[in-house]
């Protein structure tokens, strides 16, 4: 009976309990959408950087991380590769060599990133030949370049022309060439863009004397959610001593921190909203109360105790909570399936902006469960600690007072 | 056996401008199966000295002992469960809990009791039927008139099985007809079932079916009479 009472209660007055309980259900269904693109878009920004850079982990000299020099380089045996190619979940494994060359072509000199790949290899991660605008693309013999696009703006230079790079090698050893361009590559990311020079792993091994040397051998998952997984079994091919597994967490540690930074905004309006919802909770209970005051004086007075009076307040509050957020997440539910699987395109302004940064065309929404959860969370903790106004209400209610003020 | 002794009781209200001597020494004992009005004109102290005798009020001064227990200066979780069993209570109007039944009403002093389910059910339509309404027992309070919301009303107070009933102004909201009902009920209620009933009233037509008149005047008693 008690649970039909509080059950009773909450549809007393139907039209606030029905503004409470919308007033809920939409600070769920605001707030799930938020995070969710929130999380969308960090989800987003990762894959564009892991999916078309670094992937997922990366087997380096363990020196690299804080020195990307050739020095930090490591030997590598003819079983690594296939080693790592074979593990599950494992969808491309790229060796590289990643440095840097002052570029030459008549009096234009730039400083560039030289990355020396097998092409064929490469193309499961950064998918070299789909940014091909112009010329061929190398292939693992060839013996020219291919160069990002707004680099050849810069120099000025075209297909076919040869370019000069200098640097230094292995151990300061000279190392100096002359390249035909092959092809012109278009990056979407602005950076790669201006400096990327790409030649066939053989090319860069010669050029800067790093015989059987990588700095890098870059590894794409199928789904991220493996990477323990994977990390395990790629430390057995792996020696400790001259290679260690790096993570695309410690890669692109800027990233992530961008990104929350992005999103502390977000959060804000979220903290705002509920401030906002928690005022109109509140108000809700001020009223009731006092409406009340009268009702459970009489029932203290025949004998009811506090705390079971107390217990029907409180399971109003909750049930009528938990029936805003259930009603806030199934509607937030429906609209971010819809929207996950029919991501809005975004508009041609920002399409530009995206394209600028390398990034997909759409808002991507997560159904990552931990959005859910944390909103219900978020409104119990709020009703929880509003109800201590009616419950204390409920404890230093006199009956005679109470029952004299309502006559 | 009195069910209610009050000595030398006085009660002051403090908190306002000047301190209000509601009650000034009042010395009261009530057996059980008395029918007993306390009268007298608006402001005279009846609702105070009811709320001191139900437990609900501690006296300025003076001792209250109810069914045998001094609850002068009992704590306020003990005087609720007190209260439970022991005192039924009617006040002047919207004594039922909106969102319950009239049955369920009934139901629920005897359910904060602790009562088994079938004892509840049986006695809450018993004294619906006794009251006259049992075929308002399935209806919401709202959906009575005030006569008939103070029949549940006394119905619920006799539900506990209390030791006695405290009414303070029973009637006050009701016509005459409704009125001349309520009374005759409890009497009947007194009589059959030997149930002790407290009642406060200004109204003579009220005063009139009292066994016992205790007069109140500023506080005091001014006199205490026994008809038959
Ligand atoms: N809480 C209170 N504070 C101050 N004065 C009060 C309070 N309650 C009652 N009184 C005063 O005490 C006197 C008796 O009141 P009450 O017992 O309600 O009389 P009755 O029920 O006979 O009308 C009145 O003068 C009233 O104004
Ligand atoms: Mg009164």
């Amino acid at each position: 009976m008690i649970l039909i009472m509080a059950w009773r209660n909450i549809w007393r007055n139907r039209r606030r309990s029905f503004i409470t309980l919308s007033s809920i259900a939409f600070a769920v269904i605001f707030s799930t959408l938020m995070m969710s693109v929130q999380r969308g878009s960090l989800d987003q920004l990762i894959d564009n950087s892991v999916k078309f850079y670094t992937g997922h982990l990366q087997v380096q000299n363990p020196e690299f991380i804080d020195e990307k020099s050739i020095n930090n380089s490591f030997s590598y045996g003819s079983d690594l590769l296939p080693n790592l190619e074979g593990i599950k979940g494992v969808q491309a494994v790229s060796p590289r060599i990643e440095s840097f060359a002052l570029a030459s072509y008549e009096n234009v000199s730039k400083a560039t990133m030289v990355l020396g790949v097998e092409p064929e290899k490469e193309d499961g991660i950064m998918v070299l030949t789909k940014k091909l605008v112009k010329g061929k693309m190398i292939t693992s013999d060839s013996k020219g370049v291919v160069i990002a696009a707004g680099l050849a703006d810069y120099l000025k230079i075209n297909v076919n022309d040869t370019l000069v790079l200098i640097s230094q090698g292995y151990h300061g050893a000279n190392a100096a060439g002359l390249f035909v361009i092959e092809g012109i590559l278009k990056f979407p990311n602005p950076m790669q863009n201006k400096q990327m020079i790409c030649m066939p792993l053989q090319q860069a091994q010669w050029f800067y004397d790093l015989k059987n040397k990588l700095t890098s051998v870059a590894i794409l998952l199928k789904d991220y959610k493996d990477m323990p997984a994977v990390e395990e079994a790629a430390s057995k091919f792996i020696d400790p001593k001259t290679e260690r597994l790096v993570t695309w967490q410690e890669m692109t540690p800027e990233l992530i921190q961008t990104a929350n930074m992005k999103f502390a905004s977000a959060r804000v309006m979220i903290l705002i909203l509920y401030a906002v919802i928690g005022f109109g909770m509140f108000g809700t209970f001020l009223m009731m109360t006092a409406e009340r005051k009268r009702e459970f004086g009489i029932m203290l007075a025949i004998g009811m105790k506090r705390r079971l009076l107390q217990t029907v307040v409180f399971s109003e509050i909750v049930m009528l909570s938990a029936l805003g957020v259930l009603a806030g997440l199934a509607v937030s539910g429906v609209l971010l399936t819809y929207f996950h699987f029919n991501p809005i395109g975004l508009a041609s302004s920002q399409k530009t902006i995206a394209e600028a940064y390398g990034m997909e065309f759409a808002i991507r929404f997560s159904l990552d469960q931990s959005i859910f959860i944390f909103q219900a969370l978020a409104v119990f903790i709020l009703a929880t600690a509003l109800s201590f106004y009616p419950l204390n209400k409920i404890r230093k209610n006199d009956p005679v007072v109470a029952i004299r003020e309502g006559q | 056996m009195s069910v209610i002794k009050a000595e030398n009781i006085t009660k002051t209200y403090k908190e306002t401008a000047v301190p209000v001597h509601a009650l000034n020494g009042i010395n009261l004992e009530v057996q059980e199966g008395e029918f007993t009005a306390i009268v007298g004109p608006s402001g005279c102290g009846k609702t105070t000295l009811l709320n001191i005798l139900g437990g609900l009020d501690h006296p300025s001064t003076g001792t209250v002992e109810v069914a045998g227990t001094n609850i002068t200066d009992m704590k306020d979780s003990k005087l609720i469960d007190f209260r439970l069993q022991t005192i039924g209570f009617v006040f002047q109007a919207y004594n039922l809990i909106p969102v319950l039944t009239n049955k369920e009403n009934v139901e629920f002093i005897m359910l904060l009791q602790k009562r088994s389910k079938a004892e509840r059910d049986k006695r809450a339509m018993e004294l619906l039927e006794q009251m006259g309404i049992a075929d308002k027992a399935n209806q919401r309070p709202s959906e009575l008139s005030g006569g008939q919301q103070q029949r549940v009303a006394v119905a619920r107070a006799l539900a506990s099985k209390p030791k006695f009933i405290l009414a303070d102004e029973p009637t006050a909201n009701l016509d005459s007809v409704s009125t001349a009902n309520l009374l005759d009920m409890m009497a009947r209620m007194n009589q059959e079932q030997n149930a002790t009933f407290v009642f406060s009233t200004h109204d003579q037509r009220v005063i009139d079916k009292a066994k016992r008149i205790v007069t109140l005047e500023d506080g005091k008693i001014v006199s205490d009479e026994t008809r038959n």
